[in-house]
This record gives C-alpha cells, sequence and structure tokens, in this order.
C-alpha cells in the first residue's frame, strides 16, 4: 500500500515538474546573449496566432516557432523592438500584439474596465447615501 | 431580481457584448491579410526532384492554387484525396511551398499519397510563410491571373469548400 502511495506521488511530481519542458524541437538562439534577451522580451508582445491567450515566447506551435526566428533575424538585423513589432503587426494584423495600440478603437478595451469600476463605485456609494 | 442591480447589470452586458463583437471581427481579420495585395516576393529551391521550385513570378496567367503543407502535418492528409481530384479533373494548377520538411518525408509522402503539384517550393526555415501570413497548415491561397491574392483559407480543402469559398472567383462570378 505505501509503495503505491509513493509510485503516485513521484508520478504527481514529475507531472506537475514537467510543465515546465522545453519541446525537443531545436532553436537556434542568437550567439549574443544581449540580443537573445532582447528578443525574449518581445516575444512576450507577439501573440500565437493558434494558441489561445498564448504568446510565442511560451508556445510550441509551429507558427510560434517560425515567429520566434522572425524575431530573431529582425534583432540581429538591428532593428529596434518597436520596429519588430511593427514588422509583424504589418504582416499579420494589429491583432498580433499582445498589448493592443492606443488608438480609437481600443479605447473601450483600455478604459472600459477601469471606467466600469468607478461607475460601480459611484452607484454604491449614491445607494449608500440614499439609506 | 431587486431593481437596484438593473441598471449595472445592463450596462455590463452591453459591454460584454460590445467586446465580444470586436473579438470576433478581430479574427475574421486575421484570415484576411494580403488579401487584394500582389503577392509578396520570393524564390524557393525545389523541395524534391519531382517537381521544380517555385518562384512569386511564377504565378500569371491564370487562377492558381497556393497550397502550404507538410508531411508532418494531419490535416493535411485529409485534403490530399481532394487537391488529387483537382489536379485530376485539371480543375486548377496547384503550386505547393512545402513547410519545415525533408527530402526523403516529401519523397515518401507524395510517393504513397500522389503528387497534386507542378511546382514545390521547400521553405526550411519558414521565412516565406511568414511573409505569407500563413498560420498553420494546411492554409490555401487563391491567386488571380495577375498575381494577386484573391482568397485565403486556412485548414483542410474540400469539395464543399472549394463550392462555396473558390469556384465564384475562378467562375467570374465574383
Amino acid at each position: 500500500m505505501y509503495l503505491v502511495r509513493l509510485m503516485q506521488l513521484i508520478i504527481f511530481l514529475t507531472m506537475v515538474f514537467s510543465t515546465h519542458a522545453k519541446a525537443i524541437t531545436i532553436e537556434n538562439k542568437l550567439s549574443d546573449p544581449a540580443l537573445e534577451i532582447r528578443a525574449a522580451e518581445i516575444f512576450t508582445g507577439l501573440r500565437c496566432m493558434v494558441c489561445a491567450g498564448e504568446s510565442i515566447a511560451d508556445s510550441r506551435a509551429e507558427l510560434a516557432k517560425e515567429l520566434r526566428t522572425l524575431v530573431r533575424d529582425k534583432v540581429q538585423q538591428g532593428y529596434s523592438n518597436q520596429q519588430v513589432l511593427d514588422y509583424a503587426a504589418n504582416i499579420y494584423g494589429d491583432v498580433i500584439l499582445m498589448k493592443p495600440k492606443l488608438q480609437q478603437e481600443n479605447y473601450l478595451l483600455w478604459f472600459g474596465p477601469g471606467l466600469m469600476i468607478l461607475l460601480g463605485l459611484l452607484f454604491v456609494s449614491y445607494k449608500a447615501k440614499q439609506t | 431580481m431587486r431593481n437596484v442591480f438593473i441598471a449595472p447589470l445592463a450596462i455590463f452586458m452591453l459591454l460584454i457584448i460590445i467586446m465580444l463583437a470586436k473579438l470576433i471581427g478581430a479574427n475574421d481579420k486575421s484570415s484576411q491579410m494580403l488579401v487584394g495585395q500582389k503577392l509578396p516576393q520570393f524564390n524557393l529551391e525545389a523541395a524534391h526532384d519531382v517537381a521544380p521550385g517555385l518562384n512569386s513570378s511564377d504565378f500569371k496567367g491564370q487562377h492558381i492554387l497556393l497550397n502550404i503543407f507538410g508531411s508532418w502535418c494531419s490535416s493535411c492528409k485529409i485534403e490530399h484525396n481532394f487537391l488529387m481530384q483537382l489536379k485530376k479533373n485539371n480543375i486548377i494548377p496547384i503550386y505547393g511551398i512545402n513547410w519545415r520538411d525533408t527530402p526523403d518525408k516529401l519523397g515518401k509522402y507524395l510517393a504513397q499519397n500522389g503528387n497534386p503539384y507542378d511546382k514545390i517550393g521547400a521553405d526550411h526555415t519558414g521565412k516565406v510563410i511568414i511573409e505569407l501570413a500563413v498560420t498553420g497548415a494546411p492554409e490555401s491561397l487563391l491567386i488571380s491571373p495577375e498575381g494577386t491574392i484573391l482568397l485565403r483559407f486556412a485548414g483542410p480543402l474540400s469539395q464543399d469548400i472549394w463550392q462555396d469559398k473558390f469556384l465564384p472567383y475562378i467562375k467570374g462570378t465574383l
């Protein structure tokens, strides 16, 4: 009985820690560590277009891998972080940016939640004054 | 429900509806990338002896189907029979971009399932498929006789999809 429990614990722990295992696909990281760090920053700013909500930083999808290669290429060519993001958005559309651009159509997205909280607080205080 | 909650709830529901609409709209946009634009320039070496390589200037003179595929891609196998039908009945020339594959694996794949492609370009590094705003395999693009991207479809082609979406362009009713 004790042995079964031990096996279960080992299997459970293996599962827990394997969430950090990277897929065994070969990716050529940039030889310059400073550039690789910048590339990693940019990864978090680009959406994996085929995985709901993930950035290309963590995604194992083929497309994510291609996009990471693209980012590394551009960084090596001397593009700034913003330039790389713009380049990707030019091809795939603004939807590829994890952080929506601050333009008119996105005001609701950016300010909506804050606005709702404000309205909520005002509403609650109004009701409190009534009673 | 108490009256006091109706107004905030209504506002909340309204915001949800607006945000959902925007979300669905954004998904549609990504499937429209590059549509209406000229095919970006590219040049790809032959992926295998069975067919020549592929250059963007090859797309002219008639409607051509550009198909992105890989021997590793299970959905590609699903649409392969349909592509063979298109080829057998001479409906439209099919040019392929072989994404992240090897000549060996591709050779086996084509030997087993047949070859519907007149040309197959090898994209080993994924650079070209990115330039084409491809999001996965299989993906097909319909190119006009002038080299413009008329339509793109992500997913396996089938008779239904061909008839619904692609045929109207070729018949000239669109």
